[in-house]
């Protein structure tokens, strides 16, 4: 199957999956921050996506399909930095939003250790 | 940074390393765990080499230029990776850059004086042996990145001229003793054949150089001494030559008697009167030896001395004083001559009784 390429050099598969899940986290504990949704929105933009934010709330995200779509440990990793970064950027950890994202790492096979070092350079890198 | 800038800041597009030192020999890359991007450009300056490591086993190798990271490119990782039609995922792989320039004026020296064998300094059928120090400087570069990096550099994230310099020091020092000892070359002819040497040990340690990936530029001795006190014998020596002075032993006494005039008087005095009791005395055996040639033992009628000659040493049989007009002298001679034959027994009676009546 050929891949389309967006401009990040992710495919459309793969942006659609990182725009769900990243939604998907950041409103696990059912406070979306308006930098968060800002941050969604630019990045569904710069992507070129067709998704808005309003179907991003109706759609399902599902880790199994993340898996199947996010097949390298590199791409996994950098969902979870990613998703850390998101839910960093308001300021607020929430034990819902730590839980979600072990849940993902577990899923992905990453480990604790693995896990925690993640969140340390997702925090010190940050999101602007 | 939003979020797609992130994830891209998470790919490695440019691989670049510019070296500000002069010892750097070997740079990781800092990835900090990032991917690097398929179609990344890997760029290596003049004198750079740059080492792909796949799961800590070498797989290409890039020499100067700008590389763009494809499946067509990087043949060797793709077999270790299993891509099998192009890879487009960003993939990790360990990228260390290899300083190719030569690194000049190394320093070596000899930490311990070096024993050869001289034939310059043989004295009594005894090997001549003398201990030197040498130091001086080499230049070398690393030729096979390879290599070197598999013998030397392994996980290290940098590896500087700091930590191969006492290793190769020892190898060269340890070649250049060899050299030394085989060159039949005397101390006093090293000077003019520092290039001979220079050559042996650029010849004896290539091989151990090339193990390593290294290649020797060059290996220059600076300088060869001897301990002070050989050095010392030897200005000594070139002194005494220049004066025109052929015995040594009467070189040194001269410069005995000019050292102990230059010391100041006082409590000096004693020490010059042992030095002239010495001379005294080593001068009394110079003669006593010149004169055992000529005059073995005491002449006859000499009072014999005391201790002189030891017991058992055969001593000559002492003689009367001899008086040739006494009776008994001519007594003896008469009877001499009747022994001898030289007179009848009437004339012996004869001229007996003439004697003893003159008597």
């Amino acid at each position: 199957m050929e891949q389309r390429q967006s401009s990040g050099g992710l495919t459309l598969e793969e942006v659609d999956v990182f725009a769900r899940g990243l939604y998907y986290l950041a409103s696990v504990d059912n406070h979306l921050d308006d930098r968060e949704v800002k941050l969604i929105e630019e990045f569904l933009a710069e992507t070129g996506s067709q998704l808005t934010l309003a179907e991003l709330g109706q759609r399902q995200f599902s880790l199994y399909e993340a898996v199947q779509v996010l097949e390298t440990t590199y791409m996994r990793r950098i969902f979870v930095k990613a998703a850390i970064a998101l839910v960093y950027s308001d300021g607020v950890y929430s034990d819902e939003e730590r839980r979600a994202l072990g849940a993902v790492a577990d899923v992905f096979g990453l480990s604790n250790t693995e896990f925690g070092d993640l969140e340390q350079e997702a925090r010190r890198q940050g999101l602007q | 940074m939003g979020i797609l800038g992130f994830i891209k800041s998470q790919l490695i597009d440019i691989i670049e390393w510019m070296d500000n030192s002069n010892y750097t020999l070997v740079h990781r890359f800092p990835d900090e765990d990032h991917e690097v991007k398929n179609g990344a450009k890997l760029i290596c300056r003049e004198n750079q080499a740059a080492i792909l490591v796949n799961e800590g086993q070498i797989a290409d190798i890039f020499g100067p230029g700008t590389h763009t990271l494809s499946t067509q490119n990087v043949p060797v990782l793709s077999r270790l990776k299993g891509w099998k039609y192009g890879f487009s995922s960003p993939f990790k792989v360990d990228v260390y850059f290899v300083n190719l320039k030569q690194y000049i004026d190394q320093k070596w020296g000899t930490a311990n004086p070096v024993l050869i064998r001289d034939p310059e300094f043989a004295v009594g059928g005894r090997p001549g042996r003398v201990r030197i120090r040498a130091f001086g400087s080499y230049n070398f570069r690393i030729a096979e990145p390879g290599t070197f990096f598999k013998e030397l550099v392994g996980t290290q994230g940098m590896y500087t001229t700091d930590e191969i310099e006492g290793y190769l020091k020892r190898m060269l020092v340890g070649k250049f003793t060899q050299a030394a000892g085989k060159s039949e070359i005397s101390v006093a002819d090293m000077a003019g054949h520092y290039s001979v040497l220079e050559n042996v040990v650029k010849g004896d340690i290539a091989e151990e150089f090339k193990k390593l990936g290294l290649l020797l530029t060059s290996f220059v001795i600076e300088n060869i001494s001897l301990p002070p006190e050989i050095e010392k014998a030897l200005d000594a020596a070139a002194a005494q030559s220049a004066r025109g002075v052929d015995n040594t032993l009467a070189w040194e006494g001269m410069q005995a008697m000019r050292d102990a005039a230059k010391q100041p008087g006082g409590g000096s005095g004693v020490m010059q009167a042992g030095m002239g009791m010495g001379m005294g005395m080593g001068m009394g055996n110079m003669m006593g030896n010149v004169m055992a040639g000529a005059m073995p033992g005491y002449p006859p009628g000499y009072p014999p001395q005391q201790g002189y000659p030891p017991p058992g040493y055969p001593q000559a049989q002492q003689q009367p004083p001899a008086d040739d007009n006494s009776l008994e002298s001519k007594l003896r001679k008469l009877k001499a001559a009747l022994d001898a034959g030289l007179l009848t027994d009437e004339e012996y009676k004869a001229k007996r009784t003439k004697l003893l009546d003159a008597f």
